[in-house]
């Protein structure tokens, strides 16, 4: 039984497709600003990195 | 066989080139994925066996594997559903508390991670994971937050208008969260 899917297709939704320029530039330093924000409360931060080869701990 | 082939739709933009993922090019990426020989003899074989399986399909197979081993503990290699995988029950349950657990997937139209596959990691706490794509590229990634899948989309539709192709608008696309959010990704050449 699945329990739900991961859907690798990247769909754009309507309402941003019928953003002007100027409204998705908007959107996107909305979400940024709040990303940012959100990055900063992380504590601790653990940061990231893919390096190659891939050394499992 | 011909049925098969009418039945799912092969098409020539999702055919897999067996004689280059047969060769030494395709095997040494990934070696250079893994300092253990073991398990990238396992990872290599395991994606030559997904692709070929899924050549010229949209369908994707998925792989679950011990990190320190190499072995498989859970897959998912009969989704009828095109352009995604569907997390069962047994899967779920095989996966969770392992440590250094590796995903591992296919793209059949070769687009990097989807940011549904770098959320994924992060939700199931993949140590790395992998994409193999139709064409023979192979993108590992890693996340340890959660990405909002909006903000992507509004990434990637600003690229799109700017004259990038969906694969160059997507790339751009994770650069820009990259920025922003832990997550990390690469080719591996």
């Amino acid at each position: 039984m699945k329990e739900y899917y991961e859907d690798d297709r990247c769909v754009i939704p309507e309402e941003i497709k019928k953003m002007s320029n100027e409204e998705l530039q908007k959107k996107i330093a909305q979400f940024e600003q709040a990303g940012k924000t959100h990055k900063a409360a992380q504590v601790p931060y653990r940061p990231t990195r893919v390096t190659l080869p891939y050394h499992l701990a | 066989m011909i049925l098969e082939f009418q039945r799912y739709g092969r098409n020539k933009e999702t055919t897999v080139d067996s004689s280059y993922i047969s060769g030494g090019e395709y095997r040494r990426k990934f070696d250079s994925i893994i300092d253990n020989a073991a398990v990238s003899r396992i990872l290599y074989s395991k994606a030559k066996e997904m692709l070929l399986h899924r050549s010229g399909t949209l369908f994707e197979d998925m792989y679950w594997f011990d990190g320190a081993s190499g072995a498989v503990l859970a897959s998912v290699l009969d989704e009828t559903t095109e352009e995604q995988i569907g997390y069962t029950t047994a899967v779920a349950r095989a996966i969770d508390g392992v440590v250094n657990l590796i995903a591992m997937h296919t793209h059949p139209n070769s687009m990097p991670p989807s940011i549904a596959d770098f959320n994924s990691a992060f939700r199931h706490k993949y140590a790395v994971s992998i994409v193999i794509c139709h064409d023979g590229s192979v993108y590992i990634y890693a996340s340890a937050q959660e990405v909002p899948e909006y903000l992507y989309k509004l990434y990637v539709e600003n690229f799109l208008r700017i004259g990038y192709t969906d694969k160059e608008a997507q790339l751009a696309a994770l650069d820009k969260i990259k920025q922003s959010y832990d997550i990390d990704y690469c080719e591996v050449r």
